[in-house]
């Protein structure tokens, strides 16, 4: 078997040996680009290595292991890296998004060459481009395994910066510019909350402590007053959560994810996200090793609305990428959902529940990351081809990339949480414990988990039509715009890429049997073993809920689907339907000619979902109509605008925007730029000192 | 030779005459006069380093006299008025502070002075000790002078001032620094008047004032 070490080093050098390579031959553009995809893939393939020892390891408890622990390479506190459970599963998460996403820029960056034929096209520096890159991921692989706070800090710090040099790549334009700012505006701000969370934590160990390892905290948080635990745990909730994009601090993603190059899109939402997720659930299972019910309800709560928002807002906006974001914006209300309810379970004693909760959350993780980055770079495909994401100008995309469209296609399934793909096993998981959840003694536990498990049902609902919206609006009927009909197939290693995730998606769904005892795994490492009954038994290729209560075979529910369609076809032969494809005129209100102004538009398919949450998006409703003529029927332009309203950032960023702004300008009277109030400063500063130190 | 007594007297009437023509600064609007007073500030105090220098003996005090009266009393005086005819900016139009409140404070800031430099003179036996304070006056009039004031020209004036009182407390203390640093002194003085012309012609040019207000403006 390969020495976890060994990998570890070999991984760190891969990375780095790549950072420098891409920046040496940054000239060239072919190689700059394939040298970055070669050494993204080789660095993910040792993470896989090394998530596949840690999830193999059979020891007690966590199983975890100190890898490796650096002396000097930082001037006052060593770096120490450990292998965990928890940390393996993440590792995996990032290997299997990070492979095919590093594939996919290899074709995808050329869209940052300068063309001799596009003379107006800038030029980007793909080396630099690159050396964030290959620092992004190791900075994530290493920030999961990082087990001393400032360890953990530092490479925390190191992935947002990376991140925030990825997202601001295209840096001449200015929505660019402000996205970026917004997030690195917003990821500090979590970082301040995570820094004094986890002073806070280390309590009296602090004291001529530098190292704070995680083994310390554990014993530390223990004596902690229970008041200093729970600010702790919301400093660390709203750190964490700001990263994972939950409401309220979801503001970021909405910005960041459409100005990001397509394969950084993918990372991000795929994997980044997850691991505001994964500092959440180190901290209350790990290291402050749960609390108090609330904690959980908390969690749970605003997971819901995370989940309810984000979708509902997915729905009225039109451009492919920011519809992306704020599904990721749900994903992770839901993952959130499914971690809060596992809480719940935990301190209410019930551990069967718990597992079965966290192993949904888990596989929820995993699944999003793959179908949301095989979203991701299937709206980098329809960009690179047609340089446009406004919905409302695409169409018809299935005739010209029907690869792209097939992939596309296989993510909305997955997304929607349609049998037979990964979706469809980790939120089946999820709703069956809460569900279950009426095992529970308390009344008020009762309220929220059922409140939570409408918002789930609900969301899943909400999620299938706004991707109906984003596939056929895209894909579907005639093209828009000529971007739209001049489009072209996505070059080889991006069909690839998509290809593999999308393959990924359906075997996560058939196989899920066989990686759900691992989740099992990891849960009962931190939950402990099952009480009072069996939360989550898989045998062979089913996977049971509860005692009796629930029960399912991915595998053979595929194998009855595609059964049931084959039956279906050979029933519209019976029936005598020769032909698949009907060739027929569509009917257009006894006009002959049908143009693409005569389709559904993404507008028209939301609007009805529109009108039923008026209440929460309160839409301005804004009707031109210029009729040049006397009479009102010749309508000359009608231009016609419905924007929905934003409501954390109208009402909780603006006011305190203005305020910050304001309280500015009061402190401009002070410093002012007038030579004599400066001077002023100097001559009353002098005589009051004097005055004051005379004697 | 004069008694100790007589000595002190003198001097005493000398470092009077300095802060009268200070407070004169600050009365006076029309810059070429105050440049002019200012002129007879320095040579009163090029009297006071001789007439310490006949009392003590201290050789190097008449170079250091010389050297005042001829670069503060006469070169830098006709250098300001040269600035102010060819700027063509007669007069302080419109202080910060106006005149009469200028002398107020002025008075008060030789108030602080003798407060201040109260325990100081206390502390030593030199025969010169009462005058401390109103050098220390001096100081704080031309900073006073420096912030009140719109002009360029005055603000360089007020300068000038402070710098005398720094000299003044200098010879008055010390009977003077050693001869190589205050040569070095006079020196930077005369360089920064220099360039201190240069860019008051620049801000006229470019702002077609010398008010320092206008520089208010490049703040980003």
């Amino acid at each position: 078997m390969f020495d976890a070490t060994l990998v570890l080093i070999v991984l760190v050098a891969i990375h780095l040996a790549g950072a420098v390579a891409v920046y040496l031959t940054r000239q060239e553009s072919l190689l700059t680009r394939q040298l970055n995809g070669i050494f993204g893939i080789a660095g993910g393939v040792m993470a896989l290595i090394l998530a596949l020892i840690g999830l193999q390891r059979n020891l007690p408890g966590s199983g975890s292991t100190v890898l490796l622990s650096l002396e000097g390479v930082m001037p006052f506190a060593p770096l120490e890296f450990t292998l965990d459970r928890l940390s393996s599963f993440f590792l995996l998460l990032i290997a299997v998004v990070g492979i095919p996403v590093s594939l996919y820029s290899i074709d995808y960056m050329r869209e940052y060459v300068s063309h001799p034929d596009q003379p107006g096209a800038h030029a980007y520096n793909l080396g630099l481009f690159g050396v964030a890159y290959q620092i992004f991921i190791l900075s994530m692989i290493l920030v999961v395994l990082a087990s001393t706070t400032f360890t953990f800090l530092f490479l925390w710090e190191l992935m947002a910066l990376a991140s925030y040099f990825l997202v601001v790549f295209e840096h001449r334009h200015r929505d660019t510019q402000e996205a970026g700012t917004l997030y690195l505006i917003m990821t500090h701000l979590g970082f301040v909350a995570l820094f004094i969370g986890f002073m806070l934590l280390s309590g009296p160990a602090l004291v001529g402590n530098t190292t704070l390892s995680f083994s310390e905290l554990r014993i530390s948080a223990l004596a902690l007053p229970s008041t200093q635990r729970d600010i702790v745990f919301l400093l660390m909730f709203i750190g964490f959560g700001s990263k994972a994009g939950m409401i309220p601090f979801h503001v970021w993603l909405p910005q960041a994810h459409p100005a990001a190059p397509s394969p950084v899109s993918a990372l991000m939402s795929g994997v980044m996200i997850k691991l505001g997720i994964y500092g959440l659930l180190r901290i209350t299972l790990d290291l402050l090793g749960g609390g108090p019910g609330w904690w959980g309800g908390l969690i749970l709560v605003v997971g819901g609305a995370s989940a309810l928002y984000g979708i509902l807002y997915a729905l009225v906006d039109h451009n492919l990428k920011r519809l992306l974001a704020y599904s990721s914006v749900e994903n992770a209300g839901i993952i959130l959902l499914a971690s809060g309810a596992a809480l719940v379970f935990w301190s209410a004693g019930n551990t069967a529940l718990a597992t079965l909760a966290l192993v949904g959350a888990l596989y929820h993780i995993l699944n999003h990351g793959v179908f949301k980055s095989l979203l991701f770079m299937g709206a980098g495909a329809v960009l690179q081809s047609t340089h446009t994401l406004d919905m409302e100008s695409l169409g018809g995309l299935i005739k010209r990339m029907p690869w792209t469209a097939l992939f596309f296609l296989v993510g909305s399934v997955s997304i929607a949480a349609l049998p037979p793909f990964n979706g469809f096993v980790g939120e089946w998981i999820i709703l069956q414990s809460l569900l279950l959840s009426l095992a529970l003694p308390s009344q008020g536990a009762h309220i929220f988990l059922t409140l939570g498990l409408g918002a789930l049902a609900l969301t899943g609902g909400l999620v299938a039509a706004a991707f109906v919206k984003a596939f056929g609006i895209s894909f579907l009927a005639l093209p828009r715009s000529a971007q739209a009909d001049q489009a072209t197939e996505a070059p080889r290693l991006m069909r690839w890429a998509m290809g593999i995730n999308a393959v990924l998606c359906l075997l996560l769904g058939l196989l899920a049997t066989l990686l759900l005892p691992a989740l099992q795994g990891i849960s009962r490492a931190y939950l402990g073993p099952d009480q009072p009954t069996v939360g989550l038994a898989i045998s062979g290729l089913e996977v049971r809920t509860g005692t009796d209560f629930g029960s399912l075979s991915p595998l053979l529910l595929g194998i009855l689907l595609a059964l049931l369609a084959l039956i279906a076809l050979w029933g519209l032969r019976l029936a005598g339907i020769n032909e698949l494809t009907r060739r027929s005129m569509t009917w257009a209100c006894g006009r002959f000619t049908l143009s693409p102004r005569m389709e559904y538009t993404a507008t028209a398919f939301a609007n009805p979902l529109k009108r039923i949450f008026a209440f929460l998006y309160q839409p301005v409703r804004a009707l031109t109509i210029e009729t040049p003529g006397a009479s009102p029927h010749f309508a000359q332009d009608i231009s016609y605008r419905n924007p929905v309203r934003l409501w954390f950032e109208e009402y909780l960023y603006g006011p305190v925007a203005r305020g910050i702004v304001w309280l500015a300008r009061r402190a401009s009277l002070v410093q002012h730029g007038s030579l004599h109030l400066y001077l002023t400063y100097i001559l009353s500063i002098l005589v009051i000192l004097l005055v004051l130190t005379r004697g | 030779m004069l008694t100790s007594d007589g000595f002190i007297r003198i001097l005493n009437l000398l470092s009077v005459g300095v802060l009268v023509t200070g407070m004169l600064i600050l009365w006076r609007r029309s810059l070429l006069s105050a440049v002019q007073i200012f002129g007879v500030q320095s040579l009163l105090l090029a009297l006071m380093a001789v007439w310490i220098a006949f009392y003590t003996g201290a050789a190097h005090l008449y170079l250091i006299a010389f050297l005042v009266a001829a670069i503060k009393a006469v070169a830098i005086p006709v250098l300001l008025s040269r600035i102010i005819r060819r700027l063509d900016v007669y007069t302080e139009i419109e202080p910060y502070i106006g005149v009469a409140t200028s002398l107020l404070v002025g008075a008060g800031l030789v108030v602080v002075a003798y407060f201040v430099m109260q325990p100081v003179a206390d502390a030593t036996n030199l025969p010169t000790h009462n005058a401390l304070p109103l050098a220390f006056a001096m100081v704080l009039l031309g900073l006073f002078i420096t912030v009140s004031r719109k002009k360029a020209v005055t603000q360089i004036l007020g300068f000038l001032v402070l710098e005398n009182g720094i000299f003044m407390l200098a010879v008055l203390a010390t009977y003077g620094v050693p001869t190589i640093v205050e040569i070095g002194v006079f020196l930077d003085l005369f360089v920064g008047i220099l360039i201190m012309e240069v860019l008051v012609y620049r801000i006229n040019q470019t702002f077609e004032s010398v008010d320092t207000h206008v520089l208010d403006e490049l703040r980003g």
